[in-house]
């Protein structure tokens, strides 16, 4: 399926270095930044609302479009890293809510100094170790899971425990934030306890980047690495360049990180979405082409079968009106009559062959295949054009070497191909009739190995400007013909691992040559016969 | 309908079959027949000078048999065509038609249509060709007459009575008189209306060459 490979694939080399490069420039930031990391930036607590909308705004849809994802291609892992992003996102609301700032804007009054960093530290611990869990069942569920019919269901499921689980935190550390471990000392600074918190998230987020990088990466894991690491410097500026001091620089470059951790996913499943829906639209395009293309060479087909029925049924007709006129005499005709219905066989003959030829082209059964002889089949072939020969003063050359290895191909397609090449060598011959008329047919073993089989003609030959055009459809010149038989033929052959090709002979005509492999023929010529 | 005594018949297909199917059933009524395998072949064929028709496939290897129709329209000897073709193509057969086809059949026609267009394709052909030999004849007859006779012949055939002739050529109305009973005589005309008529066809027929 195609659209299965746009997410899921291998990360290519363009990718990483591309996340590579984002690394080395965040790195590069957060050097640049330390020297005024702890330069506090006054009133700065008002574009604190904003920065925590986009965060949840990023997270919450990331976590949508992961959920989307997780439902048309049932890989388990995926909904892990959705729930990760949702419960992430839906901290921030009460995050900013509990800042001091922001509650005595609002006019509530603060619920405490320590929730502020309870929620910090809740969404600082819970994204690591919900990527970290997808990491680790990635590993274990590397193969979708098509067979799961409730993934609506778990969806819905995972939406509802994140949400209840973001709620019932926001509740437990709002109404006991005074009865919880002390994080803050005082509105800017953070107490002794507060240094496990970051050390506690740089591990899952090393752990989680050790797992993913180890296992087989996929497009999207490069990018949730991404994720990490820009959170890594987020956590780095944070807590450590900027010392916990909220509201400086650092802090803010810290929280400016943050919001690009939140994005980074996002961005590449939106660029991804984009290049999918391009590409889908470009595929149902060349679909409908080809659809098209099908039908009109269908309609030539029955165009091209049609005038070939046409013409032994007309001249069948005709005949049996003659043969009729002939025994109406008085005396009877009866030579002439005979000579007629004898005209009739002859072209009933050639109806079944046009029948058989259409079956060829709508045989493409690989089990049919079987054992062939070479030689008895261009013998068989053969025999039925030796009446056409012979009318149109053709003399026949057939070298058959016994040395031809035998194939294992269609029969009727096979026979269709000699039959066609052979039918065109004699209407070659009919157009222009100076010289001397010879078709020959030869089959041998070429250096390969191979079978090869020759059907050459001392036609007008084709000229060299037109070469391989010959096997185009429609391609033709016959007046009468559609251009298909050769098409056909080269199909024919390249589905069975040859090669048809076509050369111009001196002093005139034209010289087809195909190769079918010689394979390890089964024991049993009968397999496939059923 | 009556067939001309002697004809032919020729059938210019591709088709083998059909060629053979065409010629016997053409033969089984009478008709002589010659087939040829392309348009090339029957351009360059020597044709008896009998009265003809052809029978002629529209798509052919070579030019087409709308292009031998062309051809055989500027020709000394115009035969008539019958188109048979595979394909029942409308714009196709207007354009044989147009050009002068005596018939236009598909593939597979009923045998009786054939040989009717054939039938009436050979009688076209022949009146043609006794028109053309009375043309011929016409004009022999006019070649005889001396310089004087023919002027005379051409204002007596525009109408002019013996003494607007006489004044026109500055005659004596006595020698007009000769010069026309020559002009009678020698034209092989019975009546002055004859005469006109004479003229007529062979005016007829050089306005149209």
């Amino acid at each position: 399926m195609a659209a299965a490979d746009v997410r899921l694939d291998q990360a290519s080399r363009r990718r990483e270095r591309a996340a590579i490069s984002l690394l080395v420039i965040l790195v590069l930031a957060l050097l640049g930044i330390t020297p005024v990391a702890n330069h506090a930036l006054a009133h700065s607590g008002i574009l604190l609302p904003a920065y925590a909308t986009a965060v949840l705004m990023c997270d919450v849809v990331t976590a949508v479009l992961l959920f989307s994802l997780f439902s048309v291609h049932a890989w388990p892992p995926l909904h892990i890293l959705a729930m990760g992003y949702l419960f992430a996102g839906l901290t921030m609301a009460p995050w900013t809510l509990s800042f001091p700032e922001i509650a005595a804007e609002l006019g509530f009054s603060a619920p405490g100094l320590q929730s502020t960093a309870w929620f910090g530290a809740l969404r600082r611990l819970a994204f690591p170790a919900f990527v970290l869990a997808y990491a680790i069942m990635k590993r274990s569920a590397d193969t979708a899971d098509h067979r799961d019919p409730s993934r609506l269901r778990l969806i819905w499921t995972c939406t509802a425990a994140a949400v209840l689980a973001a709620a019932s935190a926001t509740w437990l550390i709002f109404t006991n934030a005074d009865s919880l471990p002390r994080f803050m000392v005082d509105e800017r600074h953070v107490a002794a306890l507060w240094q496990y918190v970051p050390m506690a998230s740089v591990l899952l987020c090393l752990a989680a980047m050790g797992w993913l990088w180890s296992g087989k990466r996929h497009r999207l894991d490069i990018w949730v690495m991404v994720a990490l690491a820009t959170w890594l410097v987020e956590i780095i500026l944070l807590a450590y360049v900027s010392g916990g001091t909220r509201f400086t620089v650092g802090w803010w470059a810290g929280r400016l990180c943050g919001l690009a951790s939140s994005s980074v996913v996002l961005v590449a499943l939106l660029a991804d979405t984009a290049a999918l829906h391009a590409r889908l639209a470009r595929a149902l395009t060349a679909e409908r082409r080809a659809r098209e293309a099908r039908v009109s060479s269908l309609e030539a087909l029955s165009a091209s079968v049609a005038h070939e029925v046409n013409q032994p049924v007309a001249s069948m007709i005709t005949n049996a009106n003659a043969g009729l006129r002939w025994l109406e005499r008085n005396p009877p005709e009866l030579d002439e009559t005979r000579a007629a219905l004898q005209r009739i066989v002859h072209d009933g003959d050639r109806i079944g062959r046009i029948i058989r030829g259409i079956r060829a082209v709508f045989d493409r059964g690989e089990n049919r295949r079987h054992a062939i002889d070479p030689n008895r089949l261009v013998e068989d072939c053969m025999a039925e054009w030796r009446r056409d020969a012979h009318r149109a003063g053709i003399s026949v050359e057939l070298q058959l070497d016994p040395i031809a290895p035998k194939v294992w191909a269609n029969p009727v397609q096979f026979q269709q191909v000699v039959t066609n090449l052979i039918s065109n060598a004699i209407q070659a011959m009919q157009i222009e009739h100076q010289g001397p008329k010879t078709l020959r047919v030869s089959t041998d073993r070429d250096a390969a190995g191979d079978l090869r089989i020759v059907v050459q003609d001392s036609g007008p030959g084709v000229p060299a400007e037109v070469g391989d055009r010959v096997f185009e459809p429609f391609y033709t010149t016959k007046q009468g013909g559609m251009g298909m038989g050769l098409m056909f033929c080269r199909a024919v052959v390249e589905a069975h691992g040859g090669r048809l090709s076509v050369s111009d002979v001196t002093p005139r005509g034209a010289r087809f040559e195909f190769t079918i492999p010689a394979q390890d023929l089964p024991e049993a010529d009968e397999r496939g016969r059923s | 309908m009556s067939t001309p005594e002697e004809s032919v018949v020729f059938v210019v297909d591709d088709d083998p079959s059909i060629r053979a199917s065409m010629e016997s059933l053409l033969r089984s009524v009478g008709h002589q027949v010659q087939t040829f395998g392309s348009t090339a072949e029957f351009i360059s064929s020597e044709r008896p000078d009998i009265p003809g028709c052809v029978v002629l496939d529209v798509r052919l290897p070579g030019p087409s048999g709308l292009e031998v129709q062309r051809h055989l329209a500027g020709s000394d000897a115009p035969l008539p065509v019958i188109f048979v073709t595979g394909y029942g193509d409308v714009p196709m057969s207007v354009a044989a038609m147009k050009a002068g086809a005596v018939e236009f059949l598909t593939k597979p026609f009923r045998d009786q249509d054939l040989l009717d267009a054939v039938c009436r394709a050979l009688e076209i052909d022949q009146a043609r060709r006794e028109e053309a030999t009375l043309v011929d004849e016409i004009g022999s007859r006019v070649n005889s007459l001396t310089q004087r006779e023919r002027e005379v012949f051409e204002l007596v055939a525009d109408g002019q009575s013996n003494k607007q002739v006489a004044a026109h050529l500055g005659l004596s109305e006595v020698t007009v008189k000769v010069h026309r009973a020559n002009v009678m005589r020698k034209m092989d005309a019975r009546s002055l209306p004859d005469l006109v008529r004479l003229a007529d066809r062979l005016s007829a027929h050089t306005r149209k060459a």
